[in-house]
């Protein structure tokens, strides 16, 4: 190797030491611990089952904190000008995570029920015990059962008018189906209640206040008259949430 | 010419990674696709809250394909940030579909429950929280669609640690029922009955 060629070598590492001397390394080596610590929840480990994979976004943007504060601490040209790189990168993730998260996910109108469940609950309950026990035995039960269950279940636990249970069920008990209308009616104006409590929280004036308490008021006295929770799906319930949405 | 193909063989290591290893942002595209497509196949198989899988245009072995696909990778997402409610809510949710839809055993409802567990575990220690009435609500579900299942097939196993755990679902789910509304609130409801009966069985 030629002598000029070790002469610069030597004269590189000469200076990459003299700058290094100049670091404050215990500052470093702790701002560098404080950007990267890991952010805890009191949670008891057993309760995760499906642990953070090592790439997770906590990992990668606490590897960007730990290398943006580690680059303000070296001395050598570009490295002061990829720390606010690299905090806008931060910043972006972020915004771009929030962005991709902020959907509401609740789309189902009607849970499924769960098939245990509604064995358990066809068991449980005399009067159905009564007229639909048989299809719940070992030796009964399987899909066919379900769909015949399913919708008598639905049924009653939907359907806010007695006459058309009644209607449906002639060979049921008339108190029982009459306990289970007013049940799911009291059950679907709790919820009416809920969403108007919702709406009025955010509600910003005394006026927008009448106006919601007006429209649920006409919405709850429908309600002895509706057959089932068809509400929920339908269109017209839908516009009167948007309209009370848009003079919020 | 060299460096271009060092640089397309970086880049396609990058996006092989990002099918499996992909942050959250990116992961959350592919399941918004993929939860609207299993929620449309869902609705085509459902007359109001039932399921009829011999409706026309109802194609149920492609629903339990893609939704066990979905339910796959919102556990992805969880590992990929398991504070954030989103993977939980949709894993949760489409886990309700599933046990409707496709083979029901106890090791399935198990994962179901604990899933559960962790993410009302992780909202009540999140100073925000915000979601914790949602993951009560699937708590009391979980549990007590397990213990329905242990009721029929392995009653061995409701023993006095299960009733604790059926009381404790019960009570955490009856907190949630002013913030549930329209139907999840008839089947928080009905979890809550089954739990206790449960409960009073042991």
């Amino acid at each position: 190797m030629p002598a000029s060629i070790l002469v610069r070598i030597r004269q590189a590492l000469s200076s990459i030491w003299r700058r290094l001397k100049l670091i404050d390394w215990i500052g470093a080596v702790f701002a560098i611990i404080k950007a990267a610590k890991k952010e805890t929840l009191d949670v008891d480990e057993k309760y995760i089952v499906i642990k953070p994979r090592i790439l997770s976004d906590e990992n990668y943007l606490r590897g960007v904190s730990a290398l943006k504060v580690a680059l303000t601490f070296v001395p050598f040209p570009g490295a002061q000008i990829a720390g606010p790189v690299l905090a806008l990168g931060e910043v972006g993730f972020k915004l771009w995570k929030r962005i991709s998260l902020s959907r509401e996910y609740d789309q189902l109108e009607f849970p499924p029920v769960d098939p245990n469940m509604l064995r358990f609950f066809v068991q449980l309950d005399p009067e159905l015990a009564k007229h639909y026990g048989h299809l719940t035995t070992p030796e009964n039960w399987g899909e066919d059962a379900m769909q015949e269950l399913e919708p008598v279940f639905n049924d009653l636990s939907f359907l806010t008018n007695f006459e058309m249970l009644r209607a449906k069920y002639p060979h049921f008990d008339h108190d029982y189906l009459k306990d289970r209308a007013a049940e799911n009616l009291a059950t679907l104006q709790t919820s009416l209640d809920a969403i108007e409590q919702a709406l009025l929280q955010v509600s910003q004036s005394p006026e927008t206040n009448a106006n919601i308490r007006g429209a649920f008021e006409s919405l709850k006295g429908l309600f002895p008259a509706m057959n089932d929770w068809a509400l929920f799906n339908s269109e017209g319930f839908d516009e009167v949430i948007d309209i009370i949405d848009t003079i919020l | 010419m060299r460096f271009l193909k060092g640089a397309i063989i970086a880049l396609s290591l990058g996006l092989f990674a990002c099918a499996s290893i992909a942050p959250t942002p990116i992961l959350m595209g592919r399941v918004d696709k993929l939860n609207t497509e299993v929620h449309q196949r869902y609705l085509d198989c459902s007359e109001g809250a039932n399921y009829v899988p011999t409706l026309e245009g109802c194609d149920p072995e492609t629903l339990e394909t893609k939704t066990i696909k979905l339910m796959n990778l919102t556990v992805e997402l969880v590992k990929a940030d398991y504070k954030q409610p989103q993977g939980y809510d949709v894993h949760l949710e489409i886990s309700l579909i599933y046990f409707r839809i496709a083979e029901r055993n106890g090791s399935a409802y198990t994962r179901a429950e604990l899933i559960a567990r962790q993410f009302f575990e992780m909202q009540k220690a999140s100073s925000r929280g915000r979601a914790l009435n949602t993951a009560r609500y699937y708590l009391t579900h979980f549990t007590a669609a397990h213990g329905t299942w242990q009721y029929h097939y392995a009653i061995q196993q409701l023993n006095a640690l299960r009733r604790s755990e059926f009381l404790f679902a019960q009570n955490e789910g009856k907190i949630a029922i002013p913030h549930i509304e329209g139907p999840r609130l008839v089947r928080l409801k009905q979890a809550i009955q089954v739990l206790g009966a449960l409960a009073g069985l042991i």
